[in-house]
């Protein structure tokens, strides 16, 4: 039984490694050393009007962070030294406050000589730094990782880690401690022989385990790599690149059901998952049709994106090109990178969001409400905009608590080469902020939100996160070539707003961010409303419940635990 | 609408420079569109012993009346006793060129330029050879040449800034076309091409702001009327989209890529049975294009069909 669920009823300032964190008006970002005056550190959970600005800091160096990612060589000779840079946002020690877990990637020498490039664990100091705490945590697997998804696979109620890597994915147990276990080999999740990229953990039974889904990418021989600029499928725009995925073999991704006992077992073939061995790179769980199941969405490069529908009699029917989420608008294949879902517009469905490669248009799928979605991008001001960008981390967040979901977008190409020429397409972009304007379209705030967001990143994962648990969702985004920068749906309604969220920490690209739901109140004191409907079908009526407090729900039990938020305001007085 | 087909209509365009009045007046030898071997036969030259300045005159009159064979004929005969001639060699060049002898135009517009490399018309001529014939680099080269001879020529901007956006050269493409329209702001598709370079990098708001100046002076141009709609439908003005769209596919109704996306306003708009009448109306200009196959499954499958028309689709 899944029975640990937090709802996070606050507001806050917006905090964007390149871990950010935003501010309003022309507020300047806090010093480290500075503690916030009761009077300046204003304490209304409500968004009492719209921030007229909104600035974004970088506070990777404030932060303690001192991460190097490593992914081949600057050159980006080979498609592997592209796509690295996961990252996870999770609590592993049970204090009640977001940890951060970078996976890192290698490079070709290093591999061969097995010289190892561990992922970082920073603990929460729960005063805006973290600590390294490596060393002893026992995630010490040598490999060239790129993804991780976070989650309690064994219902102890710690957070457990799945990395994939290039030639597979571990699984690392949490011992409550401070330290993890490689139990893959025991657990049967290693994706042998595999690239794995993203990786998401859900209970697509609803027995209360969550089972793993691994998107993989391309089986590749480390001895007989493509070489680059050297076929059709190594050119862009008719310069020299790094090869693939077009013309490589596709990676058949896996889905793994977990057995309750700490194992699981591969039901790829069984339930004919990815029979196409599609370039698999995003992967989600949600459910779109609200039958209760959790449905399986992956993005693809280079070739359809996938929906799986759940039957709840477990089989799951791919039906992508009928619900309108496998192709763009006009019926193309895409190059899908990031996914996330929410329900952008409040109308109780959830919507999902996609990146794509440069050159096209960003998707913004909008639930119909009868299975099917329309991609509203463009009507919406979303899509367009991304045409010269190259996007990988996508994630919906509330960064002005006025309860409606707006979108952060990490972007950045995957050939250095295109900076040698004039495209108008460039290595590093800029990170995109779309302000949801609550009629179903937004604003690209990008260049009006700081110098932060308006400085050019070779972006890659996404994640957010409430880092100082003061309701404001921050966001940390994993960098190329520089130092970095579950199933249960909640219903809440306050007003005139109601919001719906699910639970779920696995989306965005290669990435896991904090699983508390978060929802902004906008102008309200209190919420009129909560309404959890649990996987196992169980329904459970939370009444009234003030802002700026987090509670922890149980399913049978309603709130059991209520914690108060000092909250800081968006709004600079 | 996939972007291969509106490549072939932007193309299509493109090869609408030669109707374009091009250079100015009295600098060179301006082609006008290429076409059959056409023109008056009775006008044979008299005499071929004149001074080379007369032969350039009669060979000119020739092209101009379109007299392909006798303009060939001289022109080899004159380059054979004038052979430093760079002249000669140009006006022969042009001749090969609009009698569809590429590669002799080719050969005679490098004989030109080697003898002069001053004359900006050489090298202006010479691209047109090669934007003709889809070679945007080397096209792209001729035009650097003429205008670094002639930086005033406002229709060697455009064509640039068209070879540039062709080679992936965007960002220069625009610096092009911003140059022809300051030399002459009223330049036929100079807004056109801005306002194209400018969508392609989602740029709508600025694509929409050059393709109505365009329009302001160009109103019947049925692809400028349907990119403007293309891009009002990627922003979700759905309603002003309609309008120009419909009227692309009445000035043009053979464009496939104008009824596509006037489909897709009408979807928009809710005006279901419309959308389909569009899409079917695209589908049948354009058969192997899946797109408005695509939109009529799902548009079916949203409303009557239950499902079915999906399923036929694929």
């Amino acid at each position: 039984m899944i029975d640990r669920y937090r709802l996070v009823l606050v507001l806050a300032v917006f905090t964007g490694i390149v871990l950010a964190r935003a501010f309003s008006g022309s507020a300047a970002p806090p010093q480290r050393s500075q503690k916030r005056s009761p009077s300046s550190s204003v304490h209304s959970a409500r968004q009492t009007h719209v921030p007229s600005s909104i600035s974004f800091a970088d506070i990777t160096r404030a932060s303690g962070i001192d991460f190097h990612l490593t992914c081949g060589s600057p050159e980006k000779r080979f498609i592997m030294e592209t796509m690295c840079g996961g990252v996870a946002v999770f609590d592993f020690d049970n204090d009640g406050w977001m940890d951060i877990y970078l996976v890192n990637g290698s490079t070709l020498d290093d591999v061969a000589v097995g010289k190892c490039h561990t992922g970082k664990l920073y603990r929460n100091n729960h005063d805006g730094t973290f600590a390294d705490v490596t060393s002893k945590s026992g995630l010490n697997h040598c490999g060239w990782g790129f993804g991780v998804a976070a989650g309690d696979y064994d219902n102890d109620s710690w957070e457990d880690l799945y990395v994939t890597y290039l030639d597979g994915g571990v699984l690392y147990h949490n011992n409550h401690d401070g330290t993890f276990t490689d139990v893959t080999a025991n657990a049967g999740v290693g994706n042998p022989g595999h690239w794995g990229t993203s990786a998401a953990l859900g209970d697509d039974d609803n027995d209360g385990n969550l089972d793993l889904y691994v998107a993989n990418y391309v089986d590749l021989d480390l001895d007989h790599l493509p070489q680059f600029g050297s076929g059709p499928f190594c050119q862009y725009r008719g310069i020299p690149v790094s090869c693939g995925p077009r013309g490589l073999k596709g990676g058949r991704d896996r889905l793994y059901h977990n057995n309750g006992d700490g194992t699981f077992t591969d039901i790829t073939e069984k339930l004919n998952i990815d029979s196409e061995n599609d370039y698999g790179l995003g992967v989600l769980w949600l459910d779109y049709d609200q039958d209760g199941c959790l449905d399986l969405y992956v993005a693809n490069d280079s070739s359809p994106s996938r929906l799986y529908h759940n039957n709840c009699h477990g089989v799951f029917d791919e039906v992508g090109a009928r619900a309108g989420v496998a192709f763009s608008a006009d019926g193309r294949a895409q190059a899908g990178m990031g996914i996330d879902s929410s329900d952008y517009d409040n109308h109780g469905w959830p919507d999902i969001v996609k990146i794509n490669f440069s050159d096209d248009t960003n998707n913004l799928y909008h639930n119909d409400h009868n299975g099917s979605f329309t991609d509203l991008a463009g009507p919406a001001g979303f899509g367009p905009v991304s045409i010269p960008y190259l996007g990988f981390g996508v994630r919906f967040i509330d960064f002005d608590n006025d309860g409606w979901p707006d979108i952060f977008v990490a972007n950045g190409h995957v050939n250095p080469q295109v900076d040698q020429h004039s495209f108008g397409v460039t290595y590093a972009e800029r990170p995109f902020l779309f302000k949801n304007l609550k009629n179903g379209k937004f604003d690209e705030l990008g260049l009006r939100a700081g110098a932060a967001l308006s400085r050019h990143y070779v972006g890659r994962g996404l994640a957010s996160g409430d880092f100082q648990n003061r309701g404001a969702e921050d966001l940390l985004m994993t960098v190329l070539d520089a130092s970095p920068v579950f199933g249960a749906r909640v219903q809440m309604k306050a007003g005139n707003l109601s919001q719906t969220a699910e639970v779920r920490a696995n989306s965005s690209f290669e990435s896991a961010s904090d699983s508390r739901l978060h929802f902004g109140l906008g102008t309200a004191t209190h919420a009129d409303e909560i309404t959890v409907r649990w996987p196992s079908g169980r329904i459970d009526k939370i009444g009234t419940e003030d802002a700026d407090q987090e509670l922890i729900v149980k399913e049978g039990a309603g709130v059991v635990e209520r914690i108060r938020r000092i909250i800081h305001s968006t709004v600079s007085k | 609408m996939s972007s291969s087909s509106r490549a072939v209509l932007l193309s299509s365009l493109l090869i609408g420079w030669g109707t374009i009045s091009a250079y100015p007046a009295g600098k060179q030898y301006c082609l006008v569109a290429r076409g059959g071997q056409s023109g008056d036969q009775s006008q044979h030259p008299t005499s071929r012993d004149e001074h080379p300045r007369e032969v350039r005159k009669l060979l000119l009159s020739y092209l101009q009346a379109g007299n392909l064979p006798e303009a060939i004929d001289l022109g080899r005969d004159s380059v054979r006793r004038w052979p430093h001639d760079a002249e000669l060699r140009h006006l022969l060049g042009l001749a090969y060129f609009k009698a569809r002898q590429d590669s002799a135009a080719i050969a005679e517009f490098q004989h030109a330029e080697a003898l002069d490399d001053l004359n900006a018309a050489i090298p202006f001529d010479f691209a047109l050879v090669h934007l003709d014939q889809g070679q945007y680099a080397p096209a792209a080269e001729e035009l650097e040449k003429a205008i670094k001879l002639d930086p005033s020529n406002a229709l060697a901007h455009l064509l640039l800034g068209r070879a540039y956006q062709n080679t992936n050269r965007t960002l220069l493409g625009i610096d092009q076309f911003k140059a022809a329209l300051k030399l002459n702001p009223e330049l036929p598709l100079g807004h056109y091409h801005l306002g194209f370079a400018y969508a392609s990098l989602g740029r709508n708001p600025d694509a929409i702001a050059e393709y109505k100046k365009e329009i302001a002076h160009n109103g019947d141009n049925p692809t400028v009327l349907y990119q403007l709609g293309h891009v009002l439908l990627q922003t979700g003005d759905w309603e002003s989209a309609r309008l120009f769209l419909q009227k692309a596919t009445e000035i043009d109704p053979q464009s496939a890529e104008a009824f596509y996306d006037l489909g897709k306003a009408l979807l928009l708009a809710r005006d279901t049975n419309a959308a389909i009448v569009a899409f079917e109306r695209c589908a049948q200009l354009s058969p192997t294009d899946p797109s408005p196959h695509y939109q009529l499954a799902r548009t079916l499958d949203n409303t009557q069909t239950g499902g079915m028309a999906f399923s036929q689709s694929q």
